[in-house]
């Protein structure tokens, strides 16, 4: 086990640096002037040159390569064109508000998800079943914005349970749970409906099974027979999956934080989008391809707790 | 092949929404009560009413014309981006799957890293990258989209390239480009088919969210994304002016994705349990 903790972390290495390559070239894949675009076509052609030294893109590529790879190695993320300020202060300052709300929408996921898929594969075509895989496909569909604006709608508007813009940071523990509630119940919500999915197709698989088939002639307990052989045989691609579609739930929150107004990386990276500011840019590339690597990590780690096969190897 | 589908009655509804859905964009010029781009700047925000049937936006436009015009725009960028992707990853997909090797590990490499970025990320970057505008965004759509046809077309290559008759075709002396146009490529349609349905349903959701920041295509004309964007100050007092475009969007996500997952059913014989 421990073996395969220490590879998998070493594999933690190639991977970053495949994504932060990969977030380098995709920012410079500007059709034309990037400088020339940021600053727009009555700018000078002295305060462009001004612009393209600060970007380095008076450099060669590979030099601008390695100075990228430099910079992470020690933690800077540069500066932004716009503001001038480090980018890695903004983002320390609002990283904490994307993971809370990520990670609440991961966990109500899984949480409502697993068993109303489990349910749903059991009671197989059941009235049940009918509407859970009706609602799961429409919780596919709606785009998150959607989703959050008609909870929105709903509690804030109509109910005033929640306020409809609520302040988020430096307040009390109890504020933020508090708002916390309604952008995690719109990310959570998507993520139900697609692990619930996932969950209901994987127990039907492993339902199949002839070792489900030896369990319930020896005569156990329909219980005991779905604890110990189809929930546990149906962890694996569950966890697979749901961390698979994790990374999908980093995209969704950038809507949820924008609907509800909630600092975070996705204003920032709008922010970024609207100004053109290229630095800002790839710089919050990379702060997302650390957390994918990041999910990804902890997916492959947590196959160590679910199967036990790779625990012995 | 058809029989088994008519069978799933949630694969026949997403094909009967997405028929309607199509249908009333294409007809969209003929069916809107009203020019969805003229101000009446004296019946704005008016509520559901006779004379407007969803409701009026904050410049009095009529919000139903509004969602009928949108529709085609939506499914214009959706669709056309979908297109784009199979032309651009298929070929790759096949290409790499035939020639094995390190231009297939390369190749999928790419595709890997490329996959394991959020969809709507990507969206944003490339169309921050590559400007303004709905061919820049059908562009965009269309670049986060093709990985996936480069690997499902890599993996049925792979797979039939161990089917007999291709074999048998090299024998004959049939070269490289024959092969895989006239014996690979027509054993993938199927599965194309399946990917593409859900992937039309994503475009479209990735349109819907892109408009909404406000990177869309357009200014004036409509989207749903845009309808939305534009009626949520108004969330408190005319509420309509956002549930019914997202309404419109779900739906057509919704077709599109029903549509999808009963072709894919009708494919995967073991499924037929």
């Amino acid at each position: 086990m421990k073996r395969y903790i220490l590879y998998r972390l070493l594999l933690v290495i190639p991977s970053l640096w495949a994504v932060f390559t990969f977030a380098f070239v995709l920012v410079r894949i500007v059709p034309g002037d990037p400088a020339l675009a940021m600053l727009g076509d009555h700018a000078s052609q002295e305060a462009v040159q001004e612009l393209r030294i600060r970007m380095g893109l008076d450099r060669p590529l590979w030099q601008q390569y390695g100075a990228f790879l430099a910079e992470l190695a020690r933690g800077d993320l540069g500066r932004s064109l716009v503001t001038k300020r480090p980018i890695i202060t903004d983002v320390a300052q609002v990283l904490p508000y994307t993971v809370e709300l990520t990670f609440t929408g991961i966990l109500l996921g899984v949480v409502l998800g697993v068993p109303l898929g489990v349910l749903s594969a059991v009671k197989r075509n059941s009235a049940f079943d009918h509407m859970a895989r009706i609602v799961s496909l429409a919780g596919l569909s709606v785009p998150a914005f959607y989703l959050a604006i008609l909870l929105l709608l709903v509690f804030s508007v109509s109910l005033g349970w929640f306020p409809v813009i609520g302040p988020v940071s430096d307040t009390g523990l109890k504020v933020r749970l508090h708002n916390l509630v309604l952008p995690g119940l719109s990310l959570g919500l998507m993520m139900t409906a697609y692990v619930m999915r996932m969950t209901r197709s994987t127990v039907l698989q492993v339902l199949t099974h002839d070792y489900v088939r030896s369990a319930r002639a020896k005569g156990l307990a329909e219980m005991r027979v779905l604890r110990r052989h189809v929930l546990t045989n149906s962890l694996i691609p569950i966890v697979t999956l749901v961390g698979l579609h994790a990374n999908y739930l980093v995209g969704g929150s950038v809507m949820t934080e924008i609907v509800f107004n909630r600092p975070g990386l996705g204003k920032l990276i709008v922010g970024a989008m609207f100004q053109r500011d290229y630095a800002v840019l790839q710089s919050l590339l990379v702060v997302y391809a650390v957390v994918v690597v990041f999910i990804n990590l902890l997916t492959d780690l947590s196959y160590g707790i679910v199967d036990p096969r790779v625990r012995y190897e | 092949m058809w029989r088994a589908f008519t069978r799933d009655r949630a694969a026949v509804g997403g094909l009967i929404l997405t028929v309607l859905i199509v249908a009333s964009a294409i007809g969209a010029p003929v069916l809107a009560p009203a020019d969805p781009l003229e101000h009446h700047l004296g019946q704005r925000l008016e509520r559901p009413s006779r004379a407007y049937f969803l409701g009026s936006d904050g410049y009095g436009r009529d919000v139903l014309s509004r969602i009928l015009w949108g529709g085609r725009a939506s499914l214009l960028v959706g669709i056309s981006s979908v297109v784009l992707a199979i032309m651009i990853g298929v070929p790759m997909g096949v290409l790499a799957g035939y020639a094995r090797g390190r231009t297939d590990a390369w190749l999928m490499r790419v595709v890997d890293v490329f996959m394991s970025f959020p969809t709507l990320i990507m969206g944003l970057v490339f169309v921050t990258v590559l400007g303004p505008g709905e061919r820049n965004l059908i562009m965009a759509i269309a670049l986060v989209l093709s990985p996936q046809f480069a690997r499902l077309a890599r993996g049925s290559t792979l797979a039939i390239c161990g089917w007999e008759f291709v074999e048998a075709a090299r024998a004959i002396g049939a070269n490289d480009v024959r092969i895989m146009a006239r014996h690979i490529l027509p054993n993938i349609l199927g599965e194309l088919m399946v990917i593409a349905s859900l992937l039309v349903a994503t475009a479209i959701r990735i349109e819907a969210n892109l408009s909404f920041i406000g990177m869309g295509g357009s200014a004036e004309a409509p989207t749903w994304g845009n309808m939305a964007r534009e009626g949520i100050q108004f969330l408190g007092t005319a509420p309509w002016l956002t549930v019914y475009p997202g309404l419109a969007i779900l739906f057509a996500v919704l077709a599109f994705n029903l549509m999808g997952d009963g072709l894919r059913d009708v494919m995967d014989p073991r499924l037929h349990a």
